[in-house]
């Protein structure tokens, strides 16, 4: 088709652009839906570039960064970290979003995939998130104070991408599916939402249906990529590792085959109960943001108040000093209830009110402890109280769903759990409540007290003072209940020590009253503080959302293994890392006109390049398709898995390789004889990998042996000259990055280049222009 | 195995209505044996928390006028009596009800209205549809009048509720697709969802082909019925929803016998609890409005025919 056009001597491939770069990159994205590439360079920073090479921004994490991935809306970016971070970052600036730390050991691979069908059956599974139409937009984290002007200013242009980023209401139902180095993968719904994790370990594979009395194991595995397929049903890993047989019967067993394996796992839960677990996701997602709010919230409180209080105590414990010095046996409320009781201020309080204190501090305190309870009231009222309500609705709704037990039950959405959370949601608000109305009483003798003071202080100076109303019964209260205890605080601070809320007979009647009403049936709960109950309540929610989790992964299993290749035992030990690439194609040759069932079958395609020292000839690229084939048939009837295995020409050696659209492959090969530092060129193609003569492999023979060694003999000889090569004049190094829906390759050379080509060949008209 | 179970079962339920009937009209002739003493009787069947709570209420809120803690009481007593198909008590307690508002046009509307929903609801446990129909439609000129919007979505429910009982299912459908209107413009999502299940039911009763269709709009409104739904209505959407299972033709008892067991299961919980709590956990404490809706339709089973239900499901296991 195309070669005679490169016979005359047409070149591929449009060079958008060649640039120089500051530093090697070691791992390239492009977003899939904009015109973006993320890079990773080798000191970990991850820059995100335009199409026309302006840098957009860069961020740092401080650590080092180990897999990229980006949402499949390209909305958002997620990093993964060597000490089992993922971290998601806004595609606008780069803002962090948000970290989930579900791994332990380096997150090596990331995929995240969007479920791809379309709703055929809306109007069962549209299920509408009513917290929009009952309540006001969810409030958002506030600020801690001090925080430097122009960083906030920074944080008000991202306020409201956070706010849409992180709603996960508008969202289609994806998942983030991540790997470590030390074989767990986690699923995560919304790259938020954990809903299961399987470690390749515990995978036990019966090798075929035949012989159901082996099974096989990996020892000592890390994964290298993992792909879910579009429609969710199936993932694909692949990892090093050694499989080991146990044979019930003491044969051979034990034999391990140390190498390169392929896993297929049967994820088709994701699938199946899709509506029951995007309805869980997202409540849960929205639930875990707010109690987010409700953390900070409290942490902030607490400071402002913490503060403010400081500054009064500073002041005020003038007071008892100067009455040790002054040789008096009395207590500082003493000496202000004597005051107040129309004696003469005594010599220690005369002196501090005078001297220590002034009118212009006394006014400097109450501004600061005015101010403070002012700040709380807001955060109250902005963001501790509504996210309190929103969480309590949401958990409703939650409370609602696991009473479908038919639907909801299968996902893990225990009714007790749920029954539970709920009612400690609803705990918490009366908690929120009740601190509202203490921190108001406080806030109110507080100033009362000052203003008191406040005249006393002009009377002793004989200025006049007719200005100042005060009630002489709450300076009173004040001094008896307030002027050493701290009652804000206390129900702010988490204490480790049992301390608890008093709380009057009457109240405690009143709440076994309302519990005959539908009350809570924890009658102790008022005897908590505000932390302690969002400690509880946090606790519970994360009980009732481990269920889910479990019950998800459980039900995660192994379908498949095929071992790919082996590697030498002494490689065993460092990172391995092998170029390879896994991609689904929706397959219209396979599945022809005589099925009648409309839905198109997913052909998953491996590529890779096999290693030098594991095979006796060198120089090979192994693909395989169909392993992920018969997940939908019956049992026992597989499909074949089919593979090719393709030699790259003397001369050359393959670089990178990346899964293009439509079964084709994009091979970065380099040439070998790179003598001299100057020369040596790179070239990239792409070939049509599903026109290559497939092999089937046996599946029923030595269950557990290198496969594609039987292919030597069947391996396709690359002929450089037959297809749609680009020669690049520079020698090339991995990551080579590929965008199959923008159509472009981002291509890095050894001498810290970068080359951009759009592989399209729609815009062929314009290679006139290439000058390269 | 299962099949047999189920399609005694399911003839069961289908002959719910009639055994409804019998047992009910016993029931009354006991209550006229003990007419006197029925109020204070039916004080025991009340559950004992709702009593306390009630007596509990009337303690807190003595400065409060008599009449408000009179009418709950009331409107237990006669949701009770209804459950056990006690109409002449019902139809007393009604009248009782209504005393309560004033005599003066246009006061106590309220009060006025839930005394004609009842009287209705009445009427239609009695199989006197026209009758029924005529109180509803005094009642939706009332609603119009003074524009209760809320209640005119609870009227129209009742036309709804009144053809679907009488077997006119095509003249039921179009009341409910006005109240699902309504309850959508004014976010009575519970009402909503109750209209839901009626508009599902008369679905079903127009034919097995529309089992499919029905079966959609009740798994749409489940999340609300039953997360806010009381026990009556959520037994109601479970029994619906194994009914709808069962006129699919495409659905075979034998390979899915869950499917239909499940629910059922979860029904005749609903239904014994319903029972023994007398329905006083099940108010929604949202609006009073929902109470009526709650409340609504008379599909309670009778006792004998849920423990039915729970010995053929033990049977079927062992």
């Amino acid at each position: 088709m195309e070669t005679d056009e490169e016979q005359g001597g047409v070149v591929p491939f449009q060079l958008q652009f060649d640039k120089p770069i500051a530093s090697q990159i070691k791992i390239a994205e492009w977003n899939p839906e904009k015109d973006l590439l993320a890079m990773v360079t080798e000191d970990s920073k991850l820059l995100l570039h335009r199409f026309n090479w302006q840098r957009l921004w860069t961020v740092s994490p401080g650590k080092n960064i180990t897999s990229i991935c980006w949402r499949p809306d390209g909305k958002a970016i997620a990093v993964g970290l060597e000490d089992g971070t993922i971290s998601l970052h806004d595609v606008e600036n780069g803002k962090l979003l948000r970290n989930i730390k579900s791994h332990s050991a380096d997150v090596v691979c990331l995929h995240w995939e969007e479920d791809g069908k379309k709703d055929k059956s809306s109007n069962t599974t549209s299920y509408e998130d009513r917290t929009s139409r009952f309540f006001p937009p969810p409030p958002r984290v506030p600020k801690m104070p001090g925080l430097v002007p122009g960083d906030s200013g920074f944080m008000d242009d991202g306020e409201d991408s956070f706010q849409e980023l992180s709603n996960s209401s508008h969202q289609r139902y994806n998942i983030l599916c991540s790997g470590d180095k030390d074989g767990s993968i986690c699923f995560n719904i919304f790259g938020i939402f954990p809903i299961g994790t399987v470690n390749i370990h515990n995978l036990v594979v019966s090798s075929s249906p035949s012989s159901s009395n082996a099974a096989s194991r990996l020892l000592n595995a890390s994964i290298c990529k993992v792909a879910l397929s579009k429609d969710l049903c199936h993932l694909v890993v692949l990892c090093n590792g050694e499989l080991i047989t146990d044979e019930v019967n003491q044969g051979v067993g034990h034999h391990g085959l140390l190498g390169f394996h392929c896993l297929v796992l049967n994820t088709s839960i994701f699938s199946k109960r899709k509506t029951e677990l995007h309805q869980v996701a997202q409540q849960a997602s929205n639930i875990e943001d707010l109690s987010e709010v409700i953390r900070t919230s409290l942490s902030v409180m607490s400071k402002i108040w913490s503060d403010a209080m400081h500054t009064f105590h500073e002041k005020f414990n003038a007071v008892s000093t100067l009455i040790i010095d002054h040789g008096l046996d009395s207590t500082p409320q003493d000496e202000f209830l004597s005051l107040l009781g129309g004696a003469r201020a005594s010599p220690p309080l005369h002196q501090f009110l005078e001297n220590s204190l002034g009118e212009a501090g006394l006014k400097r305190v109450a501004k600061a402890v005015n101010g403070a309870g002012k700040e709380l009231q807001l955060i109250v009222l902005d963001h501790l109280q509504p996210a309190a309500e929103i969480i309590g609705f949401r958990i409703g709704e939650l409370r609602g769903l696991s009473k479908w037990r038919a639907r909801y039950k299968g996902i893990g959405l225990d009714e007790k759990l749920m029954d539970n959370a709920t009612e400690r949601a609803g705990m918490l608000f009366v908690q929120v409540e009740r601190f509202m109305r203490v921190l108001a009483s406080v806030v109110q003798q507080f100033s009362n007290f000052f203003s008191w003071l406040l005249k006393s202080v002009k009377i002793l100076m004989a200025e006049p003072s007719d200005q100042l109303p005060f009630n002489s019964e709450l300076v009173i209260i004040f001094l008896k209940f307030l002027y050493d205890q701290d009652p804000v605080r206390q129900l702010l601070e988490l204490s480790k020590v049992d301390r608890s809320v008093e709380v009057d007979m009457e109240t405690m009647q009143r709440i076994k009253q309302l519990e005959h009403f539908g009350g809570f049936s924890d009658l102790e709960y008022l005897k908590r503080t505000l932390s302690q109950e969002f400690q509880q309540m946090e606790a519970c929610f994360k009980d009732a959302f481990e269920m889910p989790f479990s019950a998800i992964s459980e039900k995660l299993l192994c379908k498949d293994l095929l071992p790919l290749f082996p590697i030498a035992s002494s490689s065993k030990l460092k990172p391995y890392k092998v170029p390879a690439s896994v991609s689904y194609y929706e397959d219209i040759s396979h599945d022809s006109s005589e099925s009648e069932i409309h839905q198109q079958t997913l052909t998953g395609y491996i590529s890779f390049k096999l290693p030098d020292d594991s095979f006796p000839v060198t120089n090979y690229i192994g693909i395989i398709r169909g392993l992920t084939h018969d997940l939908g048939k019956a049992d026992g009837i597989r499909d074949p898995i089919e593979a090719a295995l393709l030699r790259i020409p003397d001369g050359h050696h393959c670089m990178d390789l990346s899964l293009y659209k439509e079964g084709q492959i994009v091979l970065l090969l380099n040439d070998t004889a790179t003598t001299s530092e100057n020369s040596g060129n790179g070239y990239m193609m792409i070939l049509q990998a599903g026109d290559l003569p497939f092999v089937s492999l046996s599946r029923s023979t030595a269950p557990n042996s290198w496969k594609l060694h039987e292919l030597q003999d069947s391996a396709i000889y690359l002929q450089l000259e037959s297809e749609k090569v680009r020669s690049i004049p520079h020698s090339v190094v991995s990551p080579l990055a590929v965008s199959a829906s923008r159509g472009v390759a981002c291509v890095f050379a050894a001498r810290k280049r970068a080359l951009v080509y759009i592989l399209d060949e729609d815009e062929d008209e314009d290679e006139v222009s290439d000058t390269e | 195995m299962w099949g047999t179970d189920l399609s005694r079962l399911t003839k069961k339920l289908a002959k719910t209505e009639d055994s409804h009937m019998t047992y009910r009209s016993a029931h009354v002739k006991n209550g006229a044996l003990t007419e006197m003493q029925s109020e204070w009787f039916s004080f025991s069947f009340l559950s004992r928390e709702a009593f306390a709570a009630l007596k509990l209420a009337e303690e807190k809120f003595l400065s409060l006028s008599k009449s408000q803690i009179q009418l709950v009481k009331l409107q237990l007593l006669h949701d009770h009596a209804l459950h056990t198909g006690n109409l002449k008590l019902a139809q007393q307690l009604c009248d009782e009800l209504g005393v309560l508002a004033s005599s003066v046009a246009g006061v106590d509307i309220e009060i006025k209205v839930e005394a004609s929903l009842r009287h209705a609801r009445i009427l239609i446990a009695a199989n006197q549809f026209s009758q029924a129909a005529a109180v509803a439609r005094s009642l939706f000129c009332m609603c119009y009048k003074f524009s209760l919007q809320v209640e005119n979505a609870t009227v129209l429910l009742l036309f709804a509720e009144i053809h679907k009982r009488s077997g006119n299912a095509v003249l039921g459908i179009p009341y409910a697709l006005a109240s699902l209107s309504f309850c959508k413009s004014f976010n009575l999502d519970l009402l909503k969802a109750s209209a839901t299940l009626t508009l599902a039911e008369l679905w079903l009763s127009l034919g097995s082909s529309h089992a499919k269709r029905a079966l959609d709009l009740i798994h749409g409104a489940f999340p609300v019925l039953l997360g806010h739904g009381g026990l009556e209505l959520r037994a109601r959407a479970f029994i619906t929803e194994a009914k709808c299972y069962l006129a699919d033709s495409n659905f075979s008892v034998s390979e899915e016998p869950e499917m239909v067991l499940e629910p059922l299961r979860q029904a005749s919980e609903d239904l014994e609890l319903l029972e023994a709590a007398g329905e006083a956990v099940s108010y929604p404490c949202l609006h009073p409005c929902y109470s009526f809706v709650v409340h609504a339709p008379l599909e309670a089973l009778p006792s004998e025919i849920h423990v039915d239900i729970d010995l053929d499901i033990k049977a079927g296991k062992a």
